[in-house]
């Protein structure tokens, strides 16, 4: 066939994406990444098809640029947790930096095209690192040539300011907040605790940002109320605010914000918000009365910020159990009729699918009996809701004591699981220690997972931690700290208990439970069931490799393409891979040169197919870190679709 | 004869300290390259320093000689436990390379224990320490 003529409807498909990205700007045309989970759905999808599961073992790096910046912690700044999932919108490659920097990149060789500096402190006011998860694009409707800002590039801070630069020049936008810089603290209902970290990028729909952020866990009871907001995107204009406390509970409690990303369902105009847990996070003794937008999936109308329904995850949530990811949104096949689901991960391990118009579930969820607390003062919920369909990514019981871990510990492992207090799933924080799983670590984490549209094929990667829950009476704890705060202790400042939290590992280091670590599932959400489910990345020790069995904890996302590979950084051991989706097998990887905590980005330029990944490291996982960007391609590919 | 043999003894001597020299320098890049995945580890500094170890005795053999015979069987039952542990350690710190080179140096060790290496009565004084 002639060339030409195939090459039409690629052509075709492209100004027909063109054009619709003009008038959506923030729906994904069929070769961009415009959002951090590639569209508003979350679905983390993409429509190339070029690199395959026959090819995709002939991927090379296409290019791999560093940012500079990046932080071990063993100087002056505070270490870096790059969890950026790199944007791919007007040809550009946007992304940010834990510096509070935009890097505008060529997408095919990635030099600097732009860097926008935000000059926010450097500093880890709110969490233990410098963190940012991306930057976010809007563009007008109809773009006005040679008009500043009509296609904006925004990125948050730690100091709370979410920053508005021209997309093709990285310029200031000087129409947005005060010269082009949003102060989000000034909605702070506590501003003297810590400022509402943006650490996230907003989520943007038509001309509106929504602002979630991200405050200091564990430190205080009363603490800056959980709170989105609703803004103009060339502005910075305050539409509206959710708030998930009602106002009478502000004395005692707080949080239950917004940290990680949103979804947008544009076909039935929903914002769905993954509500986190309120404070003081592991005792509820002062905020016994029922919150239900907290721990909880919300739906609201993204116009107003009224609530459309909502579904609560936890009651009475004492386990820092913080809805964590985007809900993932797709329309599923059930006895002959298209659903419109919505499927929620959890830090528990849940994957709760619900309809996403009225929040009922699609698949059971039934009011379980679960352990009560004996802590003076607590009145844990007697029940909690959950599923077994699709099958959690974690198992109820937890997964026994290391015989090699409690060996070389000469039983510690042992008798410190006997001693604990474990009474299976959602056994409430005590004060003689309780053995924690799934703990607040994961489950699944905010990367959340990734589904293929046309299958009802959803993947999703999933940590198995075992961590030690104390409660310290006020004088044990204010005796425990008198001399600073050692590590794991949290004072939880205002409740009548402090806190204590720890991995349960031996003196080794080794972890005192039974791996696998990490796994990666794959489901079909049409009939709930488990397609497979393998461990996933490799647990390295001094460097040594374990066995491939035991798997990884992981922290980032997947991503899905239309052709059936699964990519994913987001392992202990330093590698990115491709994956069979259908299999599970792993048939491509990579060394990178630390844990790619993030999800990537695929994208079209130029009639290539790019993956992109920031490879930033995250010092819960590894004390490794890096400011590589690198971008894999075939060879030669160029537009063979 | 007798003069193959010694020449197999050095050919064998010859290769465990190349394949620890190029073991050693595997082992620092290892250590200092980020796209490794075992940069900056403890299990990239042991083989640094077991790599080293393998060098230094081998390179021993070569120029030393003779070596007398017991302190010649304690160097070799040394090296084949320190080519043989840092070959599995490059096969668990996923060095292919550093495994590859060890492989090399272990065959080299066989080597320098070919049939007849054992020298004639006349050789013994240049000959003793080859064994090891």
């Amino acid at each position: 066939m002639n060339p030409r003529v195939m090459l039409l409807p690629a052509a075709l498909a492209g100004l027909m994406a063109a054009a619709a990205q003009a008038q959506t700007p923030a729906r994904p045309a069929a070769q961009t990444w415009p959002t951090f989970n590639g569209d508003l759905e979350a679905r983390k999808y993409s429509t190339e098809a070029e690199i395959t599961p026959a090819n995709v073992s002939g991927l090379k790096v296409a290019w791999e640029m560093h940012t500079g910046d990046v932080s071990d912690g063993s100087g002056q700044l505070p270490a870096t947790v790059w969890s950026a999932t790199p944007l791919f919108v007007n040809d550009t490659l946007y992304l940010s930096t834990p510096f509070y920097r935009i890097f505008a990149l060529e997408p095919d060789t990635g030099k600097v095209k732009w860097i926008y500096d935000t000059h926010s402190k450097k500093e880890a006011l709110t969490q233990p690192d410098l963190k940012t998860r991306g930057a976010a694009y809007w563009q007008a409707a109809n773009p006005v040539e040679g008009q500043a800002c009509q296609k904006i590039v925004y990125i948050g801070t730690m100091d709370a300011a979410l920053h508005a630069v021209d997309a093709d020049t990285g310029k200031p936008c000087s129409g947005f907040g005060q010269n082009g810089v949003l102060n989000v603290n000034q909605w702070n209902s506590m501003s003297a605790t810590w400022p509402l970290s943006v650490l996230q990028p907003p989520t943007v729909y038509k001309d509106t940002l929504f602002i979630g952020w991200a405050g200091k866990d564990w430190a205080l009871a009363q603490a800056p109320a959980g709170s989105v907001f609703a803004v103009d995107a060339r502005t910075g204009a305050l539409k509206w605010t959710f708030n998930a406390l009602p106002p009478e509970v502000a004395p005692r409690t707080g949080t239950a914000n917004v940290w990680a990303s949103m979804s947008i369902d544009p076909e039935n105009n929903l914002l769905f918000l993954p509500v986190s847990s309120p404070s003081p996070n592991y005792y509820g003794g002062d905020r016994k009365e029922a919150l239900p937008l907290v721990t909880a999936v919300v739906a609201l109308n993204p116009d107003t910020g009224a609530v459309v329904w909502s579904r609560q995850l936890v009651h009475h949530d004492l386990w820092d159990y913080d809805t964590n990811s985007a809900p993932v949104l797709v329309d599923i096949q059930r006895g002959g009729k298209t659903v419109p689901a919505l499927v929620q991960s959890t830090k528990q391990g849940f994957i709760y699918v619900l309809n996403r118009l009225t929040g009922e579930p699609i698949y059971p969820i039934e009011e379980t009996p679960v352990p009560r607390s004996d802590v003076a003062g607590e009145q844990s919920a007697p029940t909690q809701p959950e599923t077994t369909t699709p099958v959690p990514t974690v198992a109820s019981e937890w997964p026994g004591v290391s015989t090699i871990a409690d060996i070389a510990s000469f039983g510690y492992c042992s008798r410190e699981a006997n001693r604990l207090r474990n009474d299976g799933r959602f056994t409430p924080p005590s004060l003689q220690g309780t053995l924690t799983y799934p703990a607040t670590a994961g489950g699944v984490e905010w990367g959340g997972g990734a589904v293929d549209p046309a299958t009802g094929t959803y993947v999703v990667n999933s940590s198995s931690v075992v961590e030690i829950y104390r409660l310290l009476t006020r004088r044990d704890y204010d005796a425990k700290t008198m001399d600073g705060t050692p590590k794991g202790y949290y004072p939880m400042s205002g409740a009548p208990y402090g806190f204590h939290l720890n991995t349960f590992v031996n003196w080794l280091g080794m972890p005192c439970w039974n791996p696998p670590y990490g796994t990666l599932s794959s489901y079909d959400l049409n009939t709930g069931k488990l397609l497979w489910k393998e461990p996933f990345g490799e647990v390295q020790k001094w460097g040594f490799y374990m066995p491939l069995s035991w798997g990884s904890v992981t922290i980032g996302a997947p991503v899905i393409t239309r052709s059936g590979l699964i990519f994913i950084g987001a392992s202990m051991d330093s590698r990115v891979r491709a994956i069979d989706r259908r299999s599970g097998e792993v048939l491509w990887s990579a060394r990178v040169d630390a844990p790619a905590v993030s999800m990537p980005a695929v994208y079209r330029y130029k009639g290539k197919e790019y993956v992109a990944f920031a490879v930033g490291g995250n010092t819960i996982l590894e004390p490794k870190v890096s400011d590589q960007m690198i971008a894999y391609a075939l060879p030669g590919q160029i537009g063979a679709r | 004869m007798r003069e193959g043999t010694t020449i197999l003894t050095r050919i064998g001597n010859w290769m465990m300290a190349g394949g620890a020299a190029a073991g050693l320098m595997t082992s620092i890049i290892d250590d200092v390259w980020k796209g490794s995945g075992i940069d900056g580890t403890g299990g990239a500094l042991l083989v640094i320093v077991s790599s080293a170890l393998i060098l230094a005795a081998s390179v021993l053999l070569v120029v030393a000689r003779p070596l007398p015979r017991p302190f010649g069987i304690v160097i070799g039952t040394l090296l084949l436990f320190g080519i043989a542990g840092t070959g599995f350690a490059g096969y668990m710190l996923e060095s292919d390379v550093l495994a590859g080179f060890m492989a090399f140096a272990l065959i080299g060790w066989c080597v320098h224990l070919a049939p007849g290496t054992r020298p004639a009565a006349r050789d013994v004084p240049r000959a003793a320490g080859a064994i090891g």
